[in-house]
C-alpha cells in the first residue's frame, strides 16, 4: 500500500463514504488485487476492534439559563455532579449560623412586614403604622383593581376587535359582491358574443353538411335507378328469348303432331283401302 | 460503531434548535445541551480516560458555547463548530495539567494522581491468552489503553471518526487540515493502534 491515494480509498470505503459509482469500482478493485483485499480484512479488522469501546452514560446537568453576559452566566453555570460540593457548603453555612446564633442569642422575627435580627435578648420594637405601609389587604386590593382594570381593558380591546372585525366582513363582503356581479356582467357580454359565434359556427356547418348529404344522395339516387333499369332491360331481355323458346317449341310439337296425325290418317286410309279390297275380295 | 438511538436521531436533525439557540432562546441552548452533553462528555474521556477532567471539559465547552454562540452564523456547521470548541477545550486543561504537574511542590503526589488519567495495562489476562474469552469490559479497556499510546494526532482522529461518527469532510474542518491528511491520519492510527495491539499479544480471535 505505497499510493497514498489508494489508502483514502480504503478509508472512504471503510466508513462508508464513498458514491454508488466510487463503492462498485472499488470493490471491482478488491476482487482484482488481492494485496488491497487483504489489506481491507485487516483494517476491517482492527475497526471493529476499536469500535467495542461503548459510550460512557452520563446525566446531563441542569442548565440555569440566566439572560445577559456570558459571565453572568457562568456564575448560574452548570451543575453536574459537582452539585454536591454547593449542597454541602449550603447546609455548612446554615449550620454556623444556627451555631453562631444559639451561643450569641440571635433573635430573627418579622413583624408587619419588618426583618428583625436582633443578638442577645430580643427587644420589643414599636412598629409606627404608617399611612403608607403596604399590608396584604392593601396588596390584594390593588392587584384586585389592576385586575378589573385589566378585565376592562380586555373586554374594550376585544369590543373593539369584533366591530373591526364586523365592519371589514361587511366590507370585504360587498367588495366580492361587487366584483363577482361586474365579473358575471363582464362575462354575460362576452358569453352572448361566443354563443352568437357558435350558433352562426353551427348553422354554416349544417348547411355544408346538408349540401353534402344532398349531394351524396341524388348521385346515390342516380346510381341506383341506372342499375335498376339495366338490371330491369336484362330481365326484360332473358324472358322475351325464353318466350321465344317456349313459342318455338310449342311449333315444333305442333308439327310433330301434325305429321303424327297425318300418318294416322294415312294409317287409317290404308287400313280402309285394305279393308275394302277384302270385302271385293 | 455508532448505534442509532433516538438522542442521535434528534442530533442529526438539531438545526431548528441550534438556530433558535443563535438567537438567544435559552430553552432551546437547554436542549442543545441536553443533546450533546453526552457525545461531548464521551469525546472529552476518550481524550483523557478520566471522568472527572472530562465533566470539566465538557462543562466548559458548553459554557464557551453559550458565550458564543450567537457569534454562529451557519447552523449547519454546529457540529464541527461545537468539536472544534471542545478539542481547544481539551488542549487547554492539558496544558493546565502540566502547568500544574510541573509547578507543584509535590510532584510526586501530582504524578500519582495524574497516572489515575491513564488506565494502568492490564495485568496479565485474558489478552494474552486467546483461548480464554476475552470480557467485553476488559476488551474495552485495552482498546481504550491502546488509544491512549497513539501520537496526539492519531488519536483524535480515530476519536472523531469511529466513536464520533464525524464525516471526514468535517473534522477536515475542526482540524484545519484537508480531507486527505484526515484520511491518512486514520490510516496510519488504525495501523498503530494494530502495532501496539500486537505488541501487548492480542489477537484476533473472533474478529
Amino acid at each position: 500500500m505505497d499510493s497514498k491515494l489508494l489508502y483514502e480509498e480504503l478509508m472512504a470505503y471503510l466508513y462508508g463514504e464513498m458514491s454508488a459509482g466510487e463503492k462498485k469500482q472499488f470493490e471491482q478493485r478488491l476482487l482484482e488485487n488481492p494485496e488491497l483485499a487483504g489489506e481491507m480484512k485487516e483494517m476491517s479488522q482492527i475497526k471493529k476492534v476499536v469500535g467495542q469501546v461503548k459510550d460512557k452514560e452520563v446525566i446531563d446537568p441542569f442548565f440555569f439559563g440566566a439572560k445577559g453576559t456570558g459571565t453572568a452566566w457562568q456564575t448560574a453555570r452548570i451543575i453536574g455532579n459537582s452539585i454536591l460540593k454547593p449542597a454541602i457548603g449550603l447546609a455548612a453555612g446554615i449550620s454556623l449560623i444556627i451555631i453562631l446564633g444559639y451561643f450569641t442569642g440571635l433573635h430573627v422575627s418579622t413583624d408587619a412586614g419588618y426583618l428583625n435580627i436582633t443578638f442577645g435578648q430580643s427587644v420589643e420594637r414599636s412598629v409606627t403604622q404608617n399611612d403608607n405601609y403596604v399590608n396584604t389587604d392593601k396588596v390584594i386590593d390593588i392587584v384586585n383593581v389592576m385586575l378589573q382594570e385589566e378585565r376592562a381593558y380586555q373586554a374594550d380591546r376585544i369590543d373593539n376587535i369584533e366591530k373591526n372585525f364586523s365592519t371589514r366582513l361587511t366590507s370585504g363582503y360587498q367588495n366580492q359582491q361587487q366584483e363577482i356581479n361586474s365579473a358575471l356582467t363582464e362575462n354575460a357580454v362576452f358569453n352572448n358574443q361566443m354563443i352568437t359565434k357558435f350558433v352562426r359556427q353551427m348553422q354554416q356547418d349544417n348547411l355544408e353538411y346538408l349540401e353534402r348529404y344532398f349531394e351524396l344522395s341524388n348521385s346515390a339516387q342516380q346510381q341506383y335507378v341506372l342499375t335498376l333499369l339495366t338490371e330491369f332491360s336484362a330481365y326484360l331481355e332473358s324472358q322475351r328469348e325464353e318466350d321465344l323458346r317456349q313459342i318455338v317449341a310449342g311449333l315444333s310439337d305442333l308439327k310433330e303432331n301434325q305429321e303424327l296425325q297425318k300418318m294416322e290418317t294415312d294409317q287409317v286410309l290404308v287400313s280402309i283401302l285394305n279393308t275394302v279390297n277384302n270385302q271385293n275380295n | 460503531m455508532l448505534a442509532e438511538t433516538l438522542q442521535d436521531f434528534a442530533i442529526k436533525y438539531s438545526d431548528q434548535i441550534v438556530r433558535k439557540a443563535t438567537g438567544g432562546n435559552e430553552q432551546a441552548f437547554s436542549k442543545l445541551m441536553s443533546l450533546w452533553y453526552k457525545r461531548i462528555y464521551n469525546f472529552s474521556y476518550k481524550y483523557f480516560l478520566n471522568h472527572d477532567t472530562a465533566m470539566d471539559v465538557t462543562q466548559k465547552t458548553f459554557i464557551s458555547v453559550h458565550k458564543s454562540i450567537r457569534k454562529l452564523k451557519d447552523v449547519t456547521s454546529f457540529k464541527p463548530w461545537l468539536y472544534r470548541i471542545a478539542l481547544n477545550k481539551c488542549h487547554e486543561e492539558e496544558r493546565r495539567m502540566k502547568r500544574r504537574k510541573w509547578f507543584s511542590l509535590f510532584g510526586a503526589n501530582e504524578d500519582s494522581q495524574q497516572g489515575e488519567l491513564w488506565l494502568e495495562p492490564p495485568a496479565e489476562g485474558p489478552f494474552y491468552n486467546p483461548d480464554q474469552s476475552v470480557d467485553d469490559k476488559e476488551l474495552e479497556e485495552l482498546v481504550l489503553e491502546c488509544l491512549s499510546e497513539l501520537p496526539e494526532e492519531q488519536r483524535i482522529l480515530i476519536i472523531m471518526k469511529e466513536y464520533e461518527g464525524l464525516k471526514f469532510r468535517e473534522i477536515a474542518v475542526v482540524l484545519n487540515i484537508s480531507e486527505s491528511t484526515a484520511k491518512s491520519r486514520l490510516y496510519y492510527g488504525l495501523k498503530t493502534m494494530k502495532l501496539i495491539l500486537e505488541k501487548k499479544n492480542f489477537t484476533y480471535y473472533g474478529f
